[in-house]
């Protein structure tokens, strides 16, 4: 019952802006360090591929300040972190794998005399020629996972039997996540022999287990504490568990605290980033535009390792159908392996290298026969069809955003507006491009067992709460959003709920915090919790005042029936006395998602999040920059639990995309080391290149499944926004061969990809 | 020892290490840790902090990475950080304004963003859109996507701050503080004191901003026990404008530069510092330094050349004047010996010229070029008669197109083609191919910004061409037609 002081649905700041802005907001490497604590650094391998011919740590273990030195043969437990498969030494046994995996640690008195030391190892390798490239892989047949594929009908006579074909390829980059925070884990030996660890991670609960498994003690010797993180995205989701294994195992070894940070340079080539796929498409499609068949290659480069990659190639294959109905689909996703650090998790997981094809092929099919990419993209939405896995899309609410922000966005005056200026300056210096793209993402764990989130809340007898969950704060307002919801079901004041931090001895085997369901799973089982708590409350004041509990109303911070009303301060204190349970356990899990990977058919996702972006660029042809000049988003959030925070994700999100899609660019030299290492190489969007003008409208219309509240994920889906920036710089480049050209333009977009793609679509006029 | 004012106290400290930065000192020593560090390298802002100092009796605030400042550098100014932006009773204005806009989601780059925009608000109290870019442009926010930032920093009133009321008692704090002793960073005040001091300290490092130096120390894990600062010296502080001639001493910061530039209206000097680096680089970085540094994409050097600047240099006993084109020797090798210091810098403004900078990188705010071009041409007779084409990102050092401007040189600019362009430009210049452009790339741009200016040259202004170029924002905000 959503009572009428309700804080959901409200625009309530993040729980913790006050300690951000102040100053005192704890990050683990601001946490006060226990008495005695030591600090540890990495040695890293120094080819790409081959083996360690020797090693020799004598200068390392004698260098001022050293307390001890990790290497594999030191592991005594299990040695392999691989979160899902196999494949990821926590230390360098013989092979190498990619360039800077770590080879050994150094543990000293100080986090520098620590680093200084590394420097003192005599390494020397035999090396071999590293894979690098999705090409030099398939050269190969080098893969981390066997291939899957989805179908769906016969495409390959659907595509043959059409009125038109065509083919085309995108190739996307990789992303560095860039939170400010880099990785770090400060562990302390407990009594026997026991580890308790503050960790910058999204899945405590695998960094518990790892820990566990690498010291050899049962999980219940483990505790895994989170209170915030310095942003995550995804890369610290499994890329967190290696640092904290390593920082326990020497805690354990020395019984002294141990803190691992890796510096950013540091932090750079070790961890893993955004997949960079290479994805070609065959499509057969009408004389009006509409798709009769697809046939789609997904190649991804997933690193040296599986880590998450399986899962991740399956969204990029779920999602290369964006918003658009195929009739008839081939979808093969393959997983490349390279001697690159092991790609990982990123916000929307794979998704936005497959949407980016289907939005590529929607860009093409329109020029070919000089259509608006807009009309394109509408004729092929889909109507209540099926995916190539064969979950319903109704489609509806996909055709009212786009025709929203189509009306809203003023697109089609627009579209005349820059027609008519490149029709009277053909050779105009600055060219615009406008592009309407949409999105539906899928939500819910593709992995089934991972959709399921416990709560812990506590009644003190002051009347305030505190919530411990399975969910981590990233800064997505998590905690804020669980908070809303806990007061919520129990009509009390917010401030009287605290958020614990997250604690495996709290909530014990959670789920990652990711896949955008944070709130999804942990909202729903703290809602769960506070019903318990409200109905033990209710029995009370039914039991001692001889009413029907259900006459009870809890809200305004207190409890009211006919004729009475308690506050609930007192109404704990009374329940207390009359010892009544005052804590609660909550749970939750997805109902209605199954997906047999055999058939590659089912119903994946719980629903789908939607939303549309119209972006308008400006390209200079002197030098290929662009800027974003105007972008008009609406989303559908469902019923938001938080507006502001929800906006908050939207605008991020989108800035983050278009940051993957224009200038952050990872560039490896022939050795295969990573030379974009350092904000100062690998450019993020900075303030400057936030869009010129940017509005943001939420579609408030309540969740037709049974979500929490009815609201909708918001992480990842405005990831996907971003697609439109992409789309309109070749929009733009088409307009200098008067749109008969969908030009070619692999991403990241940089001013040099976009310079090159201008002189490809003049010389092809 | 060094004394410095911090949260209404003098405050005295011993410094170990001259290469100690300041942000280490905060966390390590101070247990002050809302100042973060995300990269250590200067180009992330998260551990950005305030320093006031007193100059003429006006107190300024200036951002800086503390990440990237020895720890010695506090001495005599007055440093705020995170921690002493409110007290028990009241937020301070921004700190609500944040709050208020949803301006932080994972709060680790908030801290740094507070003290350059309180920075920012000290100097301006209703910054427009383009002074929070460019004041803001050092900071990096992975999730918020900026606008709530912006929105913040807008809405904030700080005209009657903390800073404000306590600023008489601070200005008379400041006064009292005595110079450094025994200080592993020295600090000498005159050319004469300096050049002594580096000719009897050959161990000690020669230390400027420190903005490109101190990455030895946070990337190279270097360590020097002892350092020299030419911030202190008097006659390198010294900028000077007598009509055309401006003389610019070696330890001038670029923010110094910058606001000169733009008081004067000298817009090509104002927006290449506007594109270099970041406000808090600006802040501590130096003419003289950025110079003798001799980095092959350092911004300020193509346009030097295209004025034909000369450096002033001193060692012990001489003085002798360099011309820019004859500084660069090779890769990171200059004219300076090693027991010289560059006092000064100095050019004059051609009456009748273009004088122009461009620059071109993946991202506007704080990156390193992959072209950047210095103009200065003129037009007589419809005959191009001085033509000096400067460039960065295209050869070892900062370099003059040689061949292009002899080829150039006297013919009616109506008769350039892009086409000879490139030919020439690839005779001056092979470049590299990089992680921040293919050699193709950047010939090409050279070659296509060149024209863009000769033909804003042409009688007709832009020929075949859009006259409207202010929208675009990567390449020039300065006016390719920009007559001085």
């Amino acid at each position: 019952m959503k009572s009428q002081t309700s804080p959901v649905g409200l625009s309530i700041q993040h729980e913790s802006a006050l300690m951000h802005v102040t100053g005192k907001a704890l990050y683990v490497d601001d946490i006060p360090v226990p008495r005695g604590c030591l600090f540890a650094a990495l040695g890293q391998a120094k080819i790409a591929s081959g083996f360690i011919r020797s090693i020799d740590l004598t200068k390392v273990r004698c260098a001022p300040g050293v307390k001890d030195v990790i290497t594999f043969d030191d592991l005594k437990g299990l040695t392999d972190v691989g979160p899902v498969f196999p494949g990821d030494p926590l230390l360098i046994d013989k092979e190498v794998l990619f360039y800077g995996q770590a080879l050994f640690v150094v543990i000293a008195d100080t986090e520098r005399a620590a680093r200084d030391a590394v420097a003192l190892a005599n390494v020397e390798y035999q090396e071999k020629t590293p894979i690098l490239s999705i090409d030099e892989a398939m050269v190969h047949q080098a893969r981390v996972r066997p291939p899957h594929t989805m179908s769906k009908g016969d495409a390959e006579k659907a595509i043959n039997t059409a009125a038109k074909q065509l083919k085309g390829e995108v190739l996307v980059g990789g992303q560095e996540h860039l939170y400010l925070e880099g990785q770090v884990a400060l562990a302390s030996p407990t009594e026997e022999g026991g580890v308790h660890l503050y960790c910058s991670t999204q899945h405590p609960t695998e960094v518990q287990t790892l820990v566990s498994e690498v010291l050899g003690i049962p999980f219940n010797q483990v505790v895994v504490e989170v209170r915030r993180m310095g942003g995550a995205f995804g890369g610290k989701e499994t890329q967190a568990a290696p640092w904290a294994c390593l920082a326990s195992l020497a805690a354990n070894r020395l019984g002294r605290a141990v803190k691992l940070r890796l510096p950013r340079a540091i932090d750079m080539s070790v961890t893993g980033k955004r997949h960079p796929f290479h994805n070609r498409y065959k499509v057969g499609f009408d004389n009006e535009g509409k798709v009769q068949g697809v046939d789609i290659a997904i190649n991804a480069d997933c690193g040296c390792s599986p880590d998450l990659s399986d899962a991740i190639v399956d969204r990029a294959m779920f999602h290369s159908d964006n918003a658009y109905h195929y009739p008839n689909a081939h979808i093969v996703g393959e997983r490349w392996r390279t001697n690159k650090v092991s790609n990982t998790a990123f916000r929307g997981f794979g998704g936005p290298q497959g949407v980016i094809v289907a939005e590529s092929i929607m860009d093409d099919i329109a020029r070919s026969i000089a259509k608006d990419p807009l009309d394109v993209r509408i004729a092929n939405l889909y109507e209540g069809n099926t995916t190539h896995y064969g979950q319903r899309v109704d489609g509806e609410t996909l055709k009212e955003v786009i025709t929203t922000l189509r009306a809203s966005s003023d697109y089609d005056n627009r579209r005349a507006a820059i027609a008519q200026e490149v029709a009277q300056k053909p050779n105009g210096r600055f060219i615009k491009g406008l592009a309407l793209t949409p999105v539906k993402f899928g939500i819910s764990f593709t992995v089934k067992h991972l959709n399921q989130a416990g709560v812990l809340i506590h009644i003190y007898t002051d009347g305030s709460v505190l919530v411990s969950q399975a969910g981590v704060e990233m800064g997505q307002g998590l905690f804020t959003k669980v908070s809303q919801v806990v007061a919520a079901v129990l009509g009390i004041d917010i401030g009287r709920v605290k958020m614990s931090a997250s604690r495996t001895d709290k909530v014990p085997n959670t789920s990652p915090t990711a896949a955008s369901s944070g709130s999804d799973l942990n909202g729903m089982a703290a809602q769960n919790a506070a019903l318990e708590l409200r109905q033990r409350l209710a029995d009370f004041i039914a039991d001692q005042h001889g009413i029907d509990s259900d006459s009870i109303l809890f809200e305004a911070d207190k409890a009211s029936w006919q004729g009475g009303s308690v506050g609930f301060s007192d109404l704990v204190k009374q329940a207390y006395l009359d010892r009544i349970q005052l804590s609660a356990t909550g749970f939750y899990k997805t109902p209605k998602i199954w997906y047999d990977r055999h058939s590659a058919k089912g119903h994946p996702f719980l629903y789908y999040a939607t939303g549309a972006a119209c972006t308008e660029v400006n390209v200079d042809r002197v030098t290929g920059s662009v800027t974003i000049e105007r972008v008009d988003i609406l989303h559908d959030t469902g019923a938001s639990l938080n507006p502001a925070l929800d906006i908050g994700q939207i605008e991020g999100g989108f800035v983050q995309g278009a940051g993957w899609l224009m200038s952050e660019e990872l560039i490896w030299d022939h050795h295969g080391r990573l030379q974009t290492d350092s904000p100062a190489t690998y450019k993020i969007p900075a303030i400057s290149d936030r869009p010129k003008a940017l509005t943001i409208s939420l579609l408030d219309r309540p969740n037709s499944e049974a979500t929490v509240f009815h609201s909708k994920a918001v992480g990842e889906p405005p990831f996907m926004l971003a697609t439109s920036v992409w789309c309109a710089i070749r929009d733009a480049i088409s307009a200098v061969s008067g749109y008969r050209v969908s030009p070619k333009l692999e991403a990241p977009a940089t001013p040099e990809r976009v310079l090159w793609a201008l002189r490809n679509s003049e010389e092809r006029t | 020892m060094i004394q410095y004012w911090h949260d209404g106290a003098i405050e005295k400290r011993d410094v170990p290490v001259a290469s100690l930065t300041l942000l280490e000192f905060l966390r390590d020593s101070e247990r002050l840790t809302g100042t973060k560090e995300g990269c250590a390298s200067g180009d992330c802002g998260a551990c950005t902090v305030l320093l006031a100092s007193l100059a003429d009796g006006l107190l300024t605030y200036e951002a800086v990475n503390s990440c990237l400042m020895p720890v010695g550098d506090i001495q005599g100014k007055a440093l705020i950080t995170i921690e002493d932006l409110s007290d028990a009773q009241h937020l301070h204005p921004l700190q609500q304004a944040f709050i208020d806009e949803h301006a932080s989601q994972c709060g680790f780059c908030t801290p740094g963003f507070l003290l350059s925009a309180l920075a920012l608000k000290k100097s301006i109290e209703s910054p427009s859109d383009h002074q929070i870019d460019e004041a803001l442009g050092g900071n990096l926010c992975r999730c918020t996507g900026y606008s709530p930032i912006v929105r913040a920093v807008k809405h904030a009133d700080c005209t009657h701050d903390k800073f404000a009321v306590i600023e008489a008692q601070l200005i008379r704090d400041l006064a009292t503080l005595s110079p450094p002793s025994n200080a592993p960073l020295q600090q000498p005040v005159s050319v004469t004191e300096l050049c002594r001091c580096v000719a009897s300290n050959p161990d000690a490092r020669l230390i400027a901003g420190g903005t490109d130096m101190m990455l030895e120390v946070t990337q190279q894990l270097r360590r020097y026990d002892s350092m020299i600062s030419t911030l202190s010296v008097s006659e390198m502080n010294l900028l000077e404008v007598e009509g055309q001639r401006w003389s610019v001493g070696g330890a001038v910061s670029l923010t110094r530069l910058m606001d000169e530039a733009a008081a004067r209206g000298l817009e090509p000097l104002r927006y290449v510092l506007h594109r270099f680096a970041s406000k808090q680089i600006r802040n501590r970085a130096t003419l003289g330094g950025s110079i003798a540094n001799a980095s092959p994409i350092g911004d300020l050097a193509p346009l030097m050349l295209a004025l034909e600047a000369d450096i002033e240099i001193a060692s012990v006993d001489t003085r002798r004047r360099v011309s820019m084109s004859e500084f660069f020797k090779g890769y990171k090798q200059t004219a300076l010996a090693l027991n010289e210091v560059i006092v000064s810098v100095s050019f004059t403004i051609p009456d009748d010229s273009l004088v122009a900078f461009e620059k071109v990188s993946k991202r506007f705010d704080d990156d390193i070029s992959a072209v950047a071009l210095g103009v200065n041409m003129r037009v007589q007779d419809n005959k191009l008669d001085t033509v000096i084409l400067g460039f960065g990102g295209v050869a070892a050092t900062p370099a003059i197109a040689l061949h292009t401007i002899s080829k150039l040189t006297g013919m009616d600019p109506n008769g350039v083609s892009i086409t000879d362009l490139r030919s020439w430009l690839a005779i001056d210049f092979q470049p590299l191919t990089d992680l921040r452009a293919s050699a193709a790339y950047r010939l090409e741009v050279a070659a296509n910004l060149v024209y863009q200016h000769i033909i804003a040259l042409t009688p007709s202004g832009i020929k075949g061409s859009d006259a409207d170029q202010t929208a675009n924002q990567i390449t020039s905000s300065n006016q390719p037609d920009t007559q001085l």
